[in-house]
């Protein structure tokens, strides 16, 4: 599928504020035999010059800063995307040391022992693709989508307790049981062509979901817990991945001043064809 | 040098001038006070609303307190915490700027505000009552002490300029405030003044006021005896060869930034440098006719205003966290002052759940 | 034991002084290596100026010299924070009068092996920032490397001026009972102490001016020239005269003084993080004439600190977007980002292999016999051996997060034991070194032997500079192991000499 991403983000301040010092990673990835980024624009408000450079885990970060007093920062990605349906069988020797970074806990992915519980359910079975699977339906079944009770902060253990979140959390508690059953698992940032809650593509977020090594036989799969369909497809557009929400923001920054910020999103995600 | 430094060094001077004004002002009402209970009995209370009117604190004062009186003044203006220009905060914060740029001024200038902050948070407000004489003494002897050490400690550098600046800033600032406030109180129109026991009174009042300024044998040496209003106005706002009247400071305070930017007469580098080129300038050729003519309240007014804009043009060109290039011109757009107090916060962006 | 022999040294056997201060010193050679009395009795022969001189000396010359060494500190205004005492309040740092000697071949054999170890390890840390090599050859478990806190993926693949990451670095050395000179630890972010050995210098030439002429000392006071020219050798490529300056957290920092010591010795600037602003990628410092850019920057705060969009996002020290301007090459920071890795209790234990990985050389200084708890068979051994064994902390520094074996109780042991069963990779033991003991003055009127170590100062840009001698550090206080500054040690004067 041919998709194009409108993706703003605004700050509000209520009082003039300077030295705004932002990181974007917004850039599709361009995935060799998968996703392509045929076009990415970046464009800034009051303007400012961008710089970009290439992270640890191959995302293409862009950054920029804003020295005189402001009252507002505007952030629009625009990009097009051509995606491809994932490949039945990737035989993908992939390097050990990498993998170690998606084997272990991060900062907002924990083993406590409530998720070793809730692992062992999985402990069972060999296949790492079966396993990813099951993991993924279960999640998807039992825990429930509510914005609001967790925040950007929230790790796997505070989701597991509450039974609820978003996205973000959902992808953190199956990257945690996945690599609690030693299987490498990394998140992954982007967009999902008509996930949003509106008619017309139009949502206040981006979406997350997870990558699971299943072997060099499977390579990395991609599955979306906190979707019924389960597995991802061309709907979906990747910007890139890490091993938690903390390596992938799309927007971080800093600034000072003394003001207090008010945070807009909107993302809309429409089809080319 | 670096903005921060500057600005410290600013204020620190900024302060320690202030604090002394306050004391030099309070020591001379207490004076005056004895001074006018022999001559007639005056309510006494009308003495003491002049040091908060000089402050521009009154609305601040009367939330606090329910009467004008040596001790609620005294209390206000030299120890109170819940003033950011009583004595003791002044001194703390030109502490703290020091402090902060410890390595730019001499140990000697640094163990000796150290030792007037000590001596402030020592004592107390009965010591104070008891022998307000003393303790004024002090506080001024320590701004002389501190002074003179500057003077001969701190090298003729950018920093020093900077000094100098804030002082004298402060110094015309005080002085402005306090002839407008006094002035307008013993308005020689004013019919009482006609009364000899009256008439000797104001004669006492307007020596006070030289004192306040330490100015009265200085005053002597120029108009002999003559205590006349116009003369001790044109004293202490014109007097080029007096330390410690407008003109000179200004005059001072001009040096200082010249020094900095290369600005001379007739040339000024920047809009600071115009700013008090032309109030210097407008000075040198003011007479007391003219500023009768305008309404002395008025005109001194527009100094207060004058020397405010050139304080945040000040911050803005040296000291702001941007340089005049991209800072915007309109004022309303660029940001607060935000000193040692507080503000410079650093903040992280929210972030969206996915 | 000493007396006989000291005595004999001298031609005038009833100068009164003697007898106050070598004649009662206890060397206790039987348990001991002591630095100024062998183990036959006799003073070792580059000491033998040093005792000859203060056999001149009664206690009243020795209070005198006191007296002209802490008005000397007292002016220069050296003082130090000492954290965890009630007050935090800044003390002056104790000194000791009687200088630490190392004859020249003795230096030269320490020269060359920290240079091998400062240059393996410079090769190592280039390397797991770039194509990991030791590690896909499992010479260093990667596990290692990726789970220490100080590896730092932001600078994976950046290639910081001339290859060097570590610029300012500090080997801490000690010598056992056989008077081997070991590798205690490496010091590779931000070492302090080079201003303590500066004052030192200065304190002891004007204290004893003929001992100090009597010997040959290789001098050190050029120290801020050559870290200044390590400096600028490092800078980004730019064609001016780089712009260097100290970036320090500010005065409450422990080591201010030190900070504000060097930057006013090299005549650069002091700033903190507020001074400093990155705009467009490019690094400058705000000043009264408009923004100046910055190429060099000696950094004495802590990576986690620097900045606050890639780092720690509370972080009021740092500068938002420094990290990337370094990454681009546009502003040079000394020592590197991410050098901590290297530095590791636990990496420690692996320096001789990684010597003999880049350099195919084996040690010329050996490193303390060292346990890792991590390996299952360490942590036996550890566990059970809790009583006579050193056990620290990998992260933490100043000696703080360590057991001393023989000097803890049982409670203490099985407190230790459970922390370090709960977090196994954090935890390394170490025999109980007797460490080696210098005569050291108690009140100025007795002299009783003290532990010492030795942190030399090795600086590394175009090539590699080593400046003779370094801080020997003393545990002033009596039968104490534990020489660190944070927690009341003291230092000695370092004098190297050529005969």
């Amino acid at each position: 599928m041919i998709l194009k991403v409108e993706h703003t983000t605004l700050f509000q301040y209520d009082a003039p504020i300077y030295e705004t010092a932002t990181e974007v990673r917004l850039h599709p990835a361009s995935v060799m035999g998968g996703q392509q980024c045929v076009n990415f624009n970046l464009e800034l408000q009051p303007e400012a010059s961008f710089f970009d450079y290439t992270d640890f885990y191959g995302n293409k970060v862009h950054h920029f800063n804003i020295l005189q007093s402001h009252r507002d920062v505007e952030i629009v990605a625009t990009s097009v995307v051509e995606t491809a349906p994932p490949a039945n069988k990737e035989s993908l020797c992939e390097n050990e040391i990498y993998l170690m970074d998606f084997s272990g806990q991060s900062r907002y992915v924990h083993f406590d022992p409530a998720l070793t519980r809730f692992a062992d359910e999985f402990r069972e079975c060999n296949n790492a693709l079966e396993q990813a699977t099951a993991v993924c339906r279960h999640i998807n079944t039992i825990f429930e989508y509510e914005p609001g009770v967790t925040d950007v902060h929230s790790t796997s253990a505070v989701v597991i307790a509450l039974g609820r979140g978003v996205c973000q959390d959902f992808a953190h508690v199956m990257i945690a049981v996945c690599r609690n059953l030693g299987i490498p698992a990394r998140y992954v940032s982007g967009y999902l062509y008509g996930g949003g809650s509106t008619p017309d593509g139009q949502d206040e977020a981006s979406h997350a979901w997870c990558e699971v090594f299943c072997g060099p036989q499977y390579g990395w799969r991609g599955f979306d817990p906190t979707h019924k369909t389960l597995f991802v497809d061309e709907r979906y557009i990747k910007i890139g991945s890490g091993r938690d929400y903390a390596d992938v923001p799309p927007v971080r920054g800093t600034w000072k001043g003394v003001a207090s910020e008010q945070l807009s999103v909107s993302v809309r995600v429409s089809s080319l064809e | 040098m670096l903005s921060r430094v500057a600005e410290s060094l600013f204020w620190m001077s900024r302060y320690f001038e202030r604090a002394e004004n306050t004391a030099r002002f309070l020591d001379v009402n207490f004076n005056l006070l004895l001074d006018l209970n022999r001559i007639a009995t005056l309510e006494s209370s009308n003495c003491w609303i002049a040091p908060i009117l000089v402050s521009s604190e009154k609305a601040c004062f009367e939330g606090q307190y329910n009467e004008y009186s040596a001790q609620t003044v005294t209390d206000y203006l030299v120890f109170s915490r819940n003033n950011p220009n009583s004595i003791r905060s002044c001194i703390s914060l030109a502490r703290e700027n020091a402090r902060s740029v410890i390595e730019s001024i001499s140990s000697e200038m640094w163990e000796q505000i150290n030792n007037l902050y000590h001596f402030l948070q020592s004592v107390t407000p009965q010591q104070v009552q008891g022998d307000p004489y003393s303790f004024y003494k002090e506080i001024k002897n320590a701004s002389h002490l501190f002074q003179g050490i500057t003077d001969n400690t701190f090298s003729r550098t950018e920093g020093w300029d900077f000094i100098q600046i804030g002082k004298y800033l402060e110094r015309a600032d005080n002085a402005a405030r306090l002839i407008d406030v006094k002035y307008h109180m013993l308005n020689p129109e004013n019919e009482r003044a006609l009364d000899p026991v009256h008439g000797s009174v104001e004669i006492i009042q307007w020596m006070a006021v030289l004192k306040s300024c330490s100015a009265l044998e200085a005053f002597r040496k120029v108009y002999l005896s003559k205590i006349d209003p116009d003369n001790i106005l044109r004293f202490l706002v014109l007097e080029r060869t007096f330390p410690r009247s407008i003109a000179f400071s200004i005059c001072s305070a001009q040096e200082a930034l010249w020094a900095i930017s290369g600005s001379t007469r007739n040339r000024y580098a920047n809009n600071v440098d115009r700013l008090i080129g032309k109030m210097e300038s407008e000075l040198s050729y003011t007479s007391v006719e003219d500023m009768h003519y305008k309404g002395l309240h008025e005109y001194l007014k527009e100094l207060e205003n004058g020397l405010m804009r050139i304080g945040e043009q000040i911050h803005l060109l040296y000291f702001a966290y941007h340089t005049p290039k991209i800072e915007p011109s309109d004022l309303s757009d660029s940001l607060p002052f935000t000193g040692l107090g507080g503000g410079r916060a650093g903040w992280s962006q929210s972030q969206q759940q996915q | 034991m000493g007396l006989e022999a000291v005595a004999a040294l001298l031609e005038n056997e009833d100068i009164p002084g003697m007898s106050e201060f070598f004649g009662c010193y206890d060397a206790d050679v039987d348990h001991f290596f002591d630095e100024v009395i062998a183990e036959e009795g006799t003073p070792r022969p580059h000491y033998d100026k040093l005792l000859e001189r203060f056999a001149e000396f009664s206690a009243d010359d020795i209070r005198a010299r006191r007296e002209i060494v802490n008005i000397f500190f007292r002016n220069q205004g050296i003082t130090f924070t000492v954290y965890g005492v009630e007050e935090g309040i800044e003390r002056i740092f104790p000194f000791d009068l009687i200088p630490r000697v190392i004859p020249s071949t003795e230096w030269s054999m320490i020269e060359r092996g920290l240079e091998q170890r400062i240059t393996a390890l410079n090769l190592f840390l280039h390397d797991i920032y770039h194509d990991q090599k030791i590690l896909k050859d499992k010479v260093v478990p990667p596990e290692l490397v990726l789970g220490s806190e100080h590896f730092r993926r932001e600078f994976v693949g950046v290639d910081p001026p001339r290859g060097v990451y570590i610029h300012v670095t500090g080997s801490d050395l000690i010598r056992g009972r056989d008077g081997r000179y070991m590798v205690l630890e490496d010091n590779l972010r931000t070492p302090s102490g080079a201003s303590y050995m500066l004052q030192n210098r200065q304190a002891m030439k004007r204290a004893f001016p003929v001992l100090f002429d009597k010997y040959n000392v290789r001098p050190i006071e050029n120290y801020p020239q050559e870290l200044l020219r390590t400096l600028q050798e490092v800078a980004p490529s730019s064609g001016h005269d780089p712009n260097v300056m100290v970036l320090t957290p500010g005065i409450y920092n422990s080591a201010y003084f030190e900070h504000s010591f060097l930057a006013r010795q090299m005549g650069v600037e002091l700033t903190e993080g507020r001074d400093l602003v990155v705009n467009n990628n490019k690094v400058y410092t705000r000043t009264t004439n408009g923004l100046q850019r910055v190429d060099v920057i000696y950094r004495r705060i802590d990576d986690a600190f620097l900045d606050p969009l890639v780092f720690r996002q509370d972080s009021t020290l740092g500068v938002a977007g420094i990290i990337n301007a370094y990454r681009k090459g546009n502003v040079t920071l000394a020592n590197a980002i991410g050098t901590g890795v290297a530095d590791d209790k636990v990496i420690y234990s692996f320096v001789p292999a990684i010597i003999k990985y880049y350099l195919g050389e084996d040690p010329l200084l050996d490193n303390v016999p060292t346990w890792l708890a991590s390996k299952p068979d360490d942590l036996k051994y550890i566990l059970e051996h809790l009583g006579s064994l050193v056990v620290k902390s990998a992260n933490e520094s100043g000696g703080y997060g360590m057991l001393v074996g023989p000097a803890s109780t049982l409670r203490e042991q099985e407190e230790f034991a459970e922390r370090i069963v709960a977090n196994p990779r954090n935890y390394i033991a170490q025999p109980t070194i007797s460490l080696s003991r210098h005569p050291s003055f108690s009140h100025d009127t007795d002299l009783y032997g003290c532990h010492i170590d030795l942190r030399p100062y090795v600086l590394y840009g175009e090539k590699m500079t080593i400046l003779p001698g370094g801080l020997t550090r003393v545990a002033l206080k009596k039968g104490s192991l534990v020489v660190n500054s944070s927690q009341g040690g003291g230092s000695k004067d370092t004098w190297v000499v050529d005969e």
